[in-house]
């Protein structure tokens, strides 16, 4: 396009124009000699974006609606210079290789720290995050799994499990005092529903220090060792708030992978989260690891015996019937190998016991 | 690139129906030979638009996300000034405040809602809420209920506010009729259609397309849409039973494949190729993508065809049915291009994990550049421009549901 371009902003018609401009005004005239625009220099504004649009836009108070467009670079020079307002009439395009390889550059630079940030910064961060804001999120999750399920609260009984997790907790250093809770929960029966339903056999460390027991664990645990063994390793992952960690984790995640992502196509996201899926299965792994650890040492401190955690691993591996489903979930399973674990937390039979053959009686029948 | 403003008042044109007054005593004039039709020029280039768009990705990740209103707007202006006709370029004048603003009014208006939410539960059941319903459960589903059939109304608002936002020489586009309206119509369609088995898709689209249509303005006139269901309804029940004779097929073929390798000596069962899967060696990860790859190659190969021999004729039809003074549209569009451009976006977003979305609207803007053909001309003295008629903020909701992206 050579020349200029004037709109009038009543019709839709362009009017083909030569421009004259000078330090006063800028005037188009069309091929006949006819003056459709004499603008004052001082009164114009660019209104179009010198580094996104390949012609310049200008309008002026005077003949509101209409616009003169710029194409030829010649010109465009050209008025630039004439006055400040005329600036970004001149196009402002870099060198697209350059500057693509900079971007490319910086963005990688960008991302990979992002990358490490979520790696590393929950581990950092996790103890700054207020007590009290845990504390209502973990009321929350301990609240939802209550459900429709039976808390058992013989006293006798919980303050047996108390004395317990509050020794760990005082040899742990950890400064807050930990929340026992003890649920009769049942497995979803399938079928129908002759079979005796079977209890749920687990324990979950909540945020803000509480401590969920299923009764089953306390049913199906020989001797109060077994169960001081997995309190330990439950008090492991309340001393390193694995759980604050793990939800700042898929928080950093979703965040970086949504700004990356966009908005494009739902298959990409699925992918993006199948694969911060598997890394965050990958810490919960190396989590389980750091539990067990800091569960011996706990269990070492408080001078008890300490073979009941690795006794316990391979009760349940035998009641598989001697499969280790951790280890055939591999990369899908959110405990490390059930054999890893067993060798790695084997201790002799020696040590004080956990608790008072009394405080085991009222522990059994905490739920009754 | 000639001055075609003023000759082309005073001819009548070349047009189909529109019958040029000729006095009784003169010779009758011959008609003047129709002009060849014209066709949008794209003349962006695919590097240039990949700086502005790796340039806002970078400064929407350092703020957190926040500059991406601002982001936005720079690849519209962009695409859209790099697109002309009649050899005058297009013009989006958007700005980056609105969408932002938009935005917060868009969250704004969901956080008032929820504590609407909030404040009728407490009223109605006060403490007294069954511990096994999560009031976050309440809040969601109460959002999902109410959202879902906004974003029909939403995405309404955000083509009026992008066309408002649009111009051709000098003249505003617009979009006229209610947002409410259209997502009422759309919700109400998508539920009979949802009734019928989805036989009523032409009705409906030629419904929404027509009100679309009708409603969009350049200037002070408006487009034109004279669709009518009946004239599809044949090619979409080919396509209906085509479709399903291809399910049928594929699951058939698939079935075949996995028997197969199920049943061989060498083979594996379900089991052990979980079991592979859970301990993966580069060998195995190379199979699993391979086969997910044979999978979705398979799915475009039979279903993906069948689907754009409807879509790009439905394309063909609706374009056609659309006038605007006293310019017709026509596409070409064939299902091999439509074929092609699909499987090929999907290609470049899913390898690229998105990074190639400047690459696919490059190509979407060629595709329309090469595939739309503009009849007769454009009378300039029976188009003015509108006045007032642009909406203040845009798209909020749109963004809060994370649609759309250029």
């Amino acid at each position: 396009m050579a020349g200029a371009r004037f709109y009038d902003g009543l019709h839709p018609t362009a009017y083909d124009v030569v421009l004259r401009a000078s330090t006063a005004e800028v005037v188009a005239t069309l091929a006949d000699g006819r003056i459709l625009a004499r603008w004052p220099v001082s009164e114009i504004e660019v209104v179009s974006d010198p580094w996104q649009e390949p012609h310049a836009l200008m309008v002026c108070p005077r003949q509101p609606g209409a616009r003169l467009a710029v194409e030829d670079l010649g010109y465009r020079e050209a008025l630039a210079v004439l006055a400040p307002n005329m600036a970004r009439v001149a196009p402002r395009r870099s060198r697209v290789t350059p500057v693509l390889g900079a971007l490319v550059a910086a963005l990688a630079l960008t991302i990979g720290t992002m990358a490490v940030l979520i790696e590393r910064a929950p581990d950092a961060v996790a103890p700054y995050v207020p007590y009290s804001m845990e504390r209502r999120m973990g009321a929350a999750v301990v609240a939802a799994m209550q459900g429709d399920s039976q808390t058992c609260e013989k006293a006798e009984g919980v303050a047996a499990l108390q004395r317990l997790v509050d020794r760990f907790q005082v040899a742990s250093g950890h400064p807050q005092k930990v929340t026992v809770r003890i649920i009769d929960m049942y497995e979803p029966s399938i079928g129908n529903g002759r079979e005796r339903k079977r209890r749920v056999v687990n324990a979950f460390a909540a945020p803000g220090g509480y401590m969920v027991v299923m009764a089953g664990l306390i049913e199906r645990a020989d001797g109060p060792e077994e169960l001081a063994g997995v309190m330990a390793h439950e008090m492991g992952h309340i001393v390193h708030r694995h759980s604050v960690k793990a939800l700042l984790r898929a928080y950093g995640f979703g965040l970086v992978t949504k700004l990356v992502v966009g908005g494009f196509s739902s298959d990409v996201g699925t992918v993006a989260d199948a694969g911060g899926l598997l890394l965050a299965l990958r810490h919960s792994r190396e989590a389980e690891r750091e539990a067990d650890r800091t569960a011996l040492q706990l269990l070492d401190a408080t001078g008890m015996r300490a073979d009941g955690l690795a006794r316990f691993f391979g009760k349940i591996m035998d009641e598989q019937g001697g499969k280790d489903g951790a280890q055939q979930m591999g990369v899908f399973s959110t405990h490390p190998p059930t054999t890893e674990r067993i060798e790695a937390t084997k201790r002799p039979p020696t040590g004080a016991p956990a608790m008072t053959a009394r405080e085991w009686q009222a522990l059994r029948a905490v739920c009754d | 690139m000639t001055d075609q403003s003023l000759a082309s008042a005073t001819l009548p044109p070349a047009w189909p129906g529109a019958s040029a007054p000729v006095a009784p005593t003169a010779p009758p004039q011959p008609l003047p030979p129709p002009k060849p039709p014209v066709q949008l020029v794209y003349d962006g280039k695919l590097g240039e638009l990949y700086v502005i768009y790796l340039r806002s990705m970078l400064l929407t990740l350092l703020t957190f996300g926040w500059y991406r209103f601002w982001g936005r707007t720079s690849v519209r202006r962009y695409l859209w000034s790099h697109f002309s006709a009649f050899g005058d370029r297009f013009e989006y004048r958007g700005l980056g405040i609105e969408l932002f603003l938009g935005f917060l009014i868009a969250v704004g208006s969901i956080l008032v809602f929820e504590g609407a939410v909030l404040g009728l539960v407490w009223l109605a059941w006060g403490d007294e809420l069954p511990a096994e319903i999560g009031m976050t459960d309440i809040m969601t589903w109460a959002l999902i209920i109410v959202g879902l059939p906004l974003l029909p109304v939403a995405q309404y608002a955000g083509w009026r506010y992008r066309l408002t936002r649009t111009a051709w020489r000098g003249i505003r586009t617009g979009l006229k009729g209610s947002s409410w309206s259209y997502g009422f119509m759309a919700m109400g369609w998508g539920m009979v259609n949802a009734m019928c088995m989805n036989l009523v898709t032409p009705v409906r689209d030629v419904s929404l397309n027509g009100y679309r249509t009708r409603h969009m303005t350049f200037g002070n006139l408006n487009f034109g849409f004279a669709g009518r269901a009946a004239d599809i309804y044949g090619r979409f029940i080919g396509f209906y039973f085509l479709n399903i004779l291809a399910w049928v097929v594929l699951v058939f073929v698939v079935s075949i494949i996995i028997g197969g390798v199920s049943s061989t000596p060498g083979g594996m069962s379900f089991e052990q190729m979980m079991e592979k899967l859970a301990h993966p060696t580069p060998i195995v990860l190379l199979i699993f993508f391979a086969v997910i790859l044979a999978f979705y190659t398979l799915v475009g190969v039979m279903i993906l065809p069948v689907r754009c021999w409807w879509m790009a004729y439905s394309i063909r039809y609706m374009v056609s049915r659309a006038w605007f003074d006293r310019l017709q549209f026509v596409t070409g569009v064939t299902t091999r291009q439509i074929w092609g451009f699909l499987v090929l976006n999907y290609l470049i977003l899913l390898f690229t994990l998105g990074l190639g979305g400047p690459w696919v609207m490059h190509r979407t803007a060629r595709l329309i550049a090469q595939q739309l053909w503009i009849y007769g001309e454009i009378d300039p003295q029976a188009v003015a421009q509108a006045m007032g008629g642009a909406t203040g903020v845009g798209e909020g909701l749109l963004d809060v549901f994370d649609v759309g992206s250029v």
